[in-house]
């Protein structure tokens, strides 16, 4: 009898035994983690000379900056079998193409091709700046042929002044920046493995690039200035009559018997330079100079003509006919519907109405992300963006996000941009369809 | 006088970590292998050397001298899936369910019973060291977003042990009717506490390139820091038992609050943000200001402090009740109701030479403040139900459930102080005597802790609220544990 309680006790005792080991186990090699990544991207640090963007002020062309982040496995010393899809990102205002870097692009996008989030792709990085802060993008007798040198491939003919010279006369072969990457780099040449996006400046130029353009097939936009008068009187209506009024920051000087109105517009006033910056990609004042100092433009195709000696703030005779442009309100903050009315022609919905039937088709079948953070969007983008969101927000092919700031910082874009990259990015991998 | 002297020695010796927690808070829900065996339903019985913890008043119950030692061994499987985020940001917590670190926790406590006569009468007294209060777990789960380098391995590391050493002492008012007895001595803390906090960007708004160096994922910046230290407190428990009947015994006791002030050694290291790609440029070289270069340089800063902090420890109250049923089968039960929400978490206070940190005025002050693990609990209720069936003289049977509230309220969850909802044990244990003298006693336990998820980012006002570091984790929380129990108790 003692024997069968000293064998049932052991059991009983192995039993226990077996039922904690059982569950003494070590499961920490399961676990997650976020190690530094083994693998990371090579970013080309690239800066080419693009006839088409002219700064108007020496007479030399300017030229557009390129960061090109290629994706672990890339390597440029040796032929490549694997291509690769392609994302454009324009800076916004004031950004060069160091801005998406600066932001931790490389950083996130080769996480993100660790975890197998997106496909590894190229990335590029594009200069906005300008003289007077940044081009929208577009093409202007002020600040210079942006959307050209960025998309089409162009031939043109350029008039040299200097000064107190014989004019010179060149003929010059561009090619854009799409076809350049695509030459250098292993890229996909497909529609379809192409995506552009933007913050701020930078989304406006990507969707005008995606509408008038048959390049890409996905776009996106942050706090971009998609419409320009928001819900009908507010956007850059509201920024206007935040950094103009009337009064003392207004200036004139007389040339000519002409009153022309001078505003500080140095990036020590960021609202006011977008403005003026904006003013001359929208409504430039369309003045040539030549030898004999004004002539109005009658065609703005392949002529240009520059006048070399002057500089930003001031010439010989104290004004500033290079950087003539017309601001959309008079010096009480009135608008000016001429004016105003070349602005609203620029605004997207405006484009698109205007646009070819074959231009709507393919920009109807584009994919698009707008991410919007509302009223702390800087330069009361988020009024344009929210009023762009409502118009479009029954269109199948958008996706909307929307962000907010913390209690430490303001939901802009700039302050955010690294949480926003991975949206951006997840987004346009998703798009990107390969042809092979 | 042999056998006090015996137990005195017996019970200094045994180091003094008892079970760990298995349920509530920070609390030992059981103590000994028998009372953990019948889910803690206790009370009522405590008719052993762990009548120091559940009933004072049981001790005149025990029949004869004695001296126990215990040995419980633990394993806790908690997970926590992070879901941290600031707005709709991620920080840097990992992606993806995590467990704790690996460790299998052995735990000793001992304890002793004798009687002395004394004018006539009979006085039963214990001397024990058991562990009312203990947390030891540790975390790794976070990489700043900012700065490459990890933090050390154990970046969450908890480990707080509350050792009592008392002596025990109980008369009976009636005999064979009604009891009281009372249990105090020291309490002696220790405290590991490391962790990170990440605490928002103290570069002036106002300060060029503000935008540039305190942008995402550089509005926060990690501060990890490891605090050991000990100190001592005092502890009081008093119980009463009263048999109804020959087969009805009701058990009543509580403990008062304490609290226990540990001092200790402090390392601290801050993380700052990897921003020297963007020093190159000549335009930032040439005008961000000593701070903010600091602020942005990628280094981590290393520094010592001698720290302070009181830690109050609940008081409780609670209430049991036995059945006898027949000479062979015993059944318990009890209710305890601890008062969890006088524990306020940390407070660390800081004291740094004056050679610690010599960088800026404005970074020696950020990185020189007190910081504060707050909680923000409330009191918890803890059921406990057993059973003992003597299969023979030398065999028991014992079996018991317990459901155990967390004092954690909802959207205030940390791992370190995990606790992950309502628990419930399953017990299981055996008696084995041997030459009538020894009793082995085996206890096995299997606790299921709930699940829960908690959301957002909280800051407790607890500690003043203004210092706008998170107080919580957000994620799904769950987990389990494992305890066996072994107990060896020597009669004389």
């Amino acid at each position: 009898m003692k024997s069968r309680y000293v064998i049932i006790a052991a059991v009983l005792v192995m039993l226990a035994g077996i039922m904690f080991l059982a569950g003494c186990t070590d499961k920490t090699d399961k676990n997650p983690t976020r190690e530094v990544i083994a693998n990371t991207g090579l970013i080309y640090q690239w800066s080419d000379r693009y006839w088409g963007a002219f700064c108007a002020t020496d007479g030399n062309p300017g030229f557009i900056g390129l960061w090109v982040y290629t994706p672990p496995g890339y390597n440029s010393a040796y032929p490549q079998s694997k291509r690769y899809p392609t994302l454009y990102l324009l800076a916004p205002f004031r950004g060069d193409e160091r801005y998406y870097f600066e932001h931790g692009l490389a950083t996130v996008a080769d996480r993100l091709i660790a975890e197998g989030k997106i496909q590894p792709m190229i990335i590029v990085g594009i200069d906005g700046t300008s003289q007077l802060g940044g081009s929208f993008y577009v093409n202007s007798g002020r600040q210079g042929q942006y959307f050209t040198s960025l998309f089409q491939d162009t031939s043109m003919t350029m008039k040299w002044v200097p000064w107190r010279q014989s004019a010179l006369t060149e003929h010059l072969y561009q090619q854009s920046v799409v076809s350049k990457i695509e030459d250098v780099f292993p890229t996909l040449r497909d529609r379809n493995s192409r995506g552009i996006g933007g913050v701020g400046m930078g989304g406006y130029g990507a969707f005008r690039g995606a509408l008038e353009t048959d390049l890409f097939s996905s776009v996106s936009a942050v706090n971009a200035p998609l419409d320009f008068d928001g819900s009908g009187n507010n956007g850059f209506i509201s920024l206007f009559q935040e950094i103009f009024p009337s009064g003392t920051v207004w200036s004139t000087i007389g040339a000519n018997n002409k009153t022309i109105y001078t505003v500080d517009t140095s990036l020590a006033n960021p609202d006011r330079s977008l403005v003026v910056s904006a003013a001359a990609a929208f409504s430039p004042h369309e003045l040539i100079i030549d030898s004999t100092w004004i002539k109005d433009r009658s065609d703005n195709t392949a002529v240009l003509y520059y006048h070399v000696g002057d500089t930003l703030e001031t010439d010989r005779r104290g004004y500033l006919p290079d950087h003539l442009v017309h601001l959309p309100f008079d010096s009480t903050g009135t608008l000016d519907p001429t004016v105003w009315g070349r602005w609203l022609a620029n605004s997207f919905d405006s484009l698109y109405n205007n646009a070819t039937a074959s231009q709507q088709n393919h920009f109807g079948d584009i994919k698009k992300l707008l991410i919007s953070s509302g009223t702390s969007a800087e330069y009361h983008f988020g009024e344009q963006m929210s009023a762009f969101i409502a118009t479009h927000r029954s269109d199948t092919t958008y996706t909307i996000e929307t962000f907010k700031g913390t209690t430490q910082l303001t939901g802009t874009s700039d302050h955010f941009l690294y949480d926003l990259l991975e949206d951006i990015l997840i987004f346009h991998s998703k798009n990107f369809q390969s042809p092979y | 006088m042999r056998r006090g002297t015996v137990i005195l020695l017996g019970t200094i010796i045994a180091m003094s970590l008892a079970i760990p927690a298995m349920g509530g808070g920070m609390e030992i829900p059981g103590v000994g292998a028998k009372a953990k065996a019948m889910g803690g339903a206790w009370r009522a019985i405590a008719n052993d050397w762990s009548a120091a913890y559940y009933n004072p008043a049981g001790l005149v119950y025990v029949t004869e001298d004695q001296f126990t030692v215990n040995e419980a061994i633990t394993n806790f499987r908690y997970k926590y899936n992070p879901n941290v985020k600031y707005g709709n940001y991620t920080v840097g917590y990992f992606n993806g369910e995590i467990t704790n670190r690996f460790a299998v926790l052995t735990n000793p406590s001992a304890g002793g019973y004798f009687r002395i006569p004394i004018s006539g009468k009979t006085y039963h007294f214990g001397l024990a060291i058991f562990q009312p209060f203990d947390k030891n777990i540790s975390w790794k789960l976070f990489q700043p977003l900012n700065n490459s380098q990890e933090l050390p391995d154990k970046q969450i590391e908890h480990n707080f042990d509350a050792v009592a050493f008392n002596v025990t002492a109980a008369i009976e008012l009636q005999p064979n009717k009604l009891s009281i007895g009372i249990s105090t001595g020291v309490l002696r803390g220790d405290l590991i506490y490391g962790g990170f906090f990440l605490r928002p960007n103290p570069a002036s708004t106002t300060a060029i390139y503000y935008d540039q160096i305190a942008s995402r994922p550089n509005d926060l910046l990690t501060e990890w820091q490891r605090s050991d230290g000990k100190g001592w407190g005092f502890n009081l428990r008093a119980g009463l038992m009263y048999k109804a009947t020959p087969k009805l015994t009701f058990g009543f006791s509580g403990a008062i609050p304490s609290q226990v002030t540990v001092k200790g050694d402090t390392y601290l290291m801050y993380y700052m943000p990897d921003l020297q790609e963007y020093h190159s440029r000549s335009d930032v070289s040439s005008s961000i200001s000593a701070e903010n270069y600091i602020l942005s340089s990628g280094a981590v800063y290393a520094a010592h402090a001698q720290f302070k902090t009181k830690i109050n420890l609940p008081g409780q109250i609670g209430g049991g009740v036995a059945y006898l049923v027949n000479d062979k089968l015993t059944l318990a039960g009890d209710l305890q109701y601890t008062l969890w929400s006088a524990f306020k978490g940390y407070e660390f206070q800081y004291t740094f030479a004056s050679s610690a940190i010599t960088l800026n005025n404005g970074i020696n002050q950020w990185m020189t403040q007190n910081m504060s693990l707050p909680v923000d609990w409330k009191n918890t209720l803890r059921i406990g139900v057993g059973a003992e069936y003597s299969y023979s003289d030398i065999i028991k049977l014992r079996g018991g459930y317990a459901a155990d509230q967390s004092p954690v309220k909802s959207n205030t969850q940390n791992p370190a102080f995990f606790d992950s909802g309502l628990s419930h044990s399953l017990n299981l244990g055996l008696g084995l005597v041997f030459a009538n003298s020894i009793t082995i006693d085996l206890s096995t336990e299997y606790v299921i802790n709930g699940k829960t998820t908690d959301s957002g980012v909280t800051y407790l006002t607890s500690d003043g609220g203004t210092d706008n570091i998170a107080d919580n984790m957000a994620g799904t929380y769950s987990g389990s544990a494992w305890e066996s129990i072994a107990q060896i108790t020597v009669r004389f």
